[in-house]
């Protein structure tokens, strides 16, 4: 039974199709990533399956109930949280009301205009803040943080929300080597522990390769192959596209 | 603790001192601080905590002082049912104009079309003269002798005192609260916002209100002060001048512009004895401020005083 189904989604900018025709559906608790070069279209797609872009064509189906349309708020109630590209946090509050912001408007807490925060609300807070192993520094200004500190964070954030389907784009842009295992560890964990489905982008190939259950490759808005990590290595178009042979 | 019981005694004591060693007239400065403070602190909770570059501002408190006047000449209602109503007014001149302005994203578009509305009010009250008395002004308005200021300010400035202690404790409250951590969140990050589940313009709306509420308890505060109220009440330069003073003592501190009014006041009364040119001289400290500290007085003061005693290990 497929969580995320996508029906022939499409979107133009200025008559060019940025995403092109694309279909595709997300099993539950799959690993499902989604590669291609830049400009490929990855992006636009994550943003018209959150809701920050309309499509112009297809529909989108999240849990048997059509999503498509719906505004970004409205999606995140349904279940579907998302991380950026360029990791989206609250700068200048603490890594713990950065959290917990997620977690009152999750509660439905969050109109209360003259009384504290709940026990429970802490409580909640408290455990995200463990899982994504930043508890040691919940005072901390957000800012303060290191890169990848921060992809934590707002994978907190996102968890804060009660979302689990995640869709996190390039998880790993930006880090070094080290902090891309240990990030790409840390999300395989978590996805175990908390019983998440993933849709991810990504153009560390190998990276992909490693943790997807499921492989999109997605070239000028299409999605060219798709099918399990092992036949899309074997692909003979993706080779050309990525390996340049 | 020990802070908070010291600033009571002096608040408490200060007129008194003022009145053996000086002059009923600074009696009367002091209230005007204490009710530009509400007016600064309520317009932060717009801008501070929102996010919001409201331009407009004037027209909450205006619309409180036009509230006020109103009811106390023309319909004689009693004091404090007027008192009451005032700030509804200006509550529900927020709500009408942060209806159409919480839907512009930016911070100049925003600051326009506050402009804009407030421009609006200001002209309609001072056109419309067999109602508002237009630039003519409403005089003499009939205050009850319990905080009558004909003998002494000083029943005035505890009148003054505790209510805007009370609103200031109740905006403490709100920015304390869930909703005031989301609001903040909006003023932040609105994207990350939105994807945690949040309509902010709902939020923003809700902000607007309360701190137009508030605005107009200054309002009416000010027209009990001077017993007169006119459009100017209303003008862009109110607003402007509440700007500046958030700016000036910082609005990422909550009492930061409590700094900036009582700074914007003292300058004002004492600069236009000696010239008439005392905007040069706050224009000049503005600029200076800007540049300088962007924080504000009370955002560099927060600072320091964290870098003396909250030295954290790292």
């Amino acid at each position: 039974m497929p969580v995320l189904e996508l029906h022939g989604v499409t979107k133009l900018f200025g008559g060019v199709a940025a995403v092109a025709d694309v279909s595709l559906s997300v099993e539950s608790n799959q690993i499902y990533g989604v590669i291609g070069p830049n400009g490929a279209g990855k992006t636009t797609l994550f943003n018209l399956i959150s809701g920050y872009y309309r499509c112009d064509r297809g529909r989108i189906v999240f849990n048997g109930a059509e999503i498509h349309g719906l505004s970004p708020y409205a999606i995140v109630a349904k279940g579907i949280g998302r991380s950026f590209q360029v990791t989206s946090f609250f700068p200048d509050m603490t890594v713990w009301e950065n959290v917990q912001a997620a977690v009152l408007v999750k509660k439905r807490q969050s109109w209360s205009l003259l009384s504290h925060d709940s026990q429970a609300s802490r409580q909640e807070t408290e455990v995200i803040l463990g899982q994504v192993e930043l508890l040691d520094k919940m005072n901390d200004t957000a800012k303060t943080l290191a890169a990848g500190d921060r992809k934590k964070l707002e994978l907190g954030i996102v968890l804060g929300t009660g979302a689990h389907f995640l869709l996190l784009d390039e998880p790993t842009c930006g880090m070094s080597p080290t902090e891309t295992t240990s990030t790409v560890d840390f999300i395989t964990r978590i996805t175990e522990e908390m019983k998440l489905t993933i849709l991810f982008t990504e153009h560390k190939i190998d990276m992909v390769m490693g943790i997807s259950s499921h492989i999109a490759v997605m070239h000028f808005g299409s999605i060219i192959a798709s099918g399990r990590p092992a036949d899309i290595r074997m692909n003979e178009t993706v080779q050309q596209i990525y390996f340049g042979d | 603790m020990w802070v908070g019981v010291l600033v009571a005694a002096f608040l408490a004591m200060l007129p008194i001192g003022l009145q053996i060693w000086t002059s009923e007239y600074y009696i009367y400065l002091a209230c005007k601080v204490i009710i530009w403070s509400l007016f600064a602190m309520s317009f932060n909770l717009a801008l501070g905590y929102g996010g919001m570059m409201s331009f407009g501002h004037a027209a909450f408190y205006g619309l409180g002082a036009y509230t006020c006047s109103l009811l106390l000449v023309k319909a004689a209602w009693p004091m404090p049912v007027v008192f009451i109503l005032a700030p509804i007014v200006a509550a529900f001149g927020g709500l009408v104009i942060g209806y159409f302005s919480v839907r512009i994203m930016g911070m100049f578009y925003f600051a326009v079309l506050t402009l804009s509305f407030s421009q609006l009010i200001y002209i309609m009250v001072f056109k419309w003269r067999s109602f508002t008395m237009g630039d003519d002004g409403i005089q003499g308005i009939p205050v009850p002798a319990f905080i009558s200021t004909l003998d002494s300010y000083l029943n005035f400035y505890y009148f003054a005192l505790v209510v805007a202690l009370i609103c200031i404790f109740l905006l403490w409250k709100v920015t304390r609260s869930p909703f005031g951590l989301v609001l903040r969140s909006g003023r932040e990050n609105p994207d990350r916002t939105a994807f945690i589940g949040v309509d902010l313009r709902r939020y923003r709306l809700a902000a607007l209100t309360i701190s137009a509420f508030f605005s107009g308890i200054a309002g009416a505060l000010i027209v009990l002060l001077e017993t007169s109220v006119s459009p100017d009440v209303l003008k862009w330069s109110v607003s402007g001048e509440v700007i500046l003073m958030g700016l000036l003592g910082g609005m990422r501190v909550f009492l930061g512009p409590i700094v900036g009014a009582v700074i914007m006041v003292l300058l004002n009364s004492f600069l236009t004895s000696y010239t008439e040119y005392w905007a040069f001289f706050i224009g000049g400290i503005l600029i200076f401020s800007v540049l300088f500290f962007p924080q504000g007085i009370a955002g560099i003061v927060y600072e320091s005083w964290q870098k003396l005693f909250m030295r954290s290990p790292s």
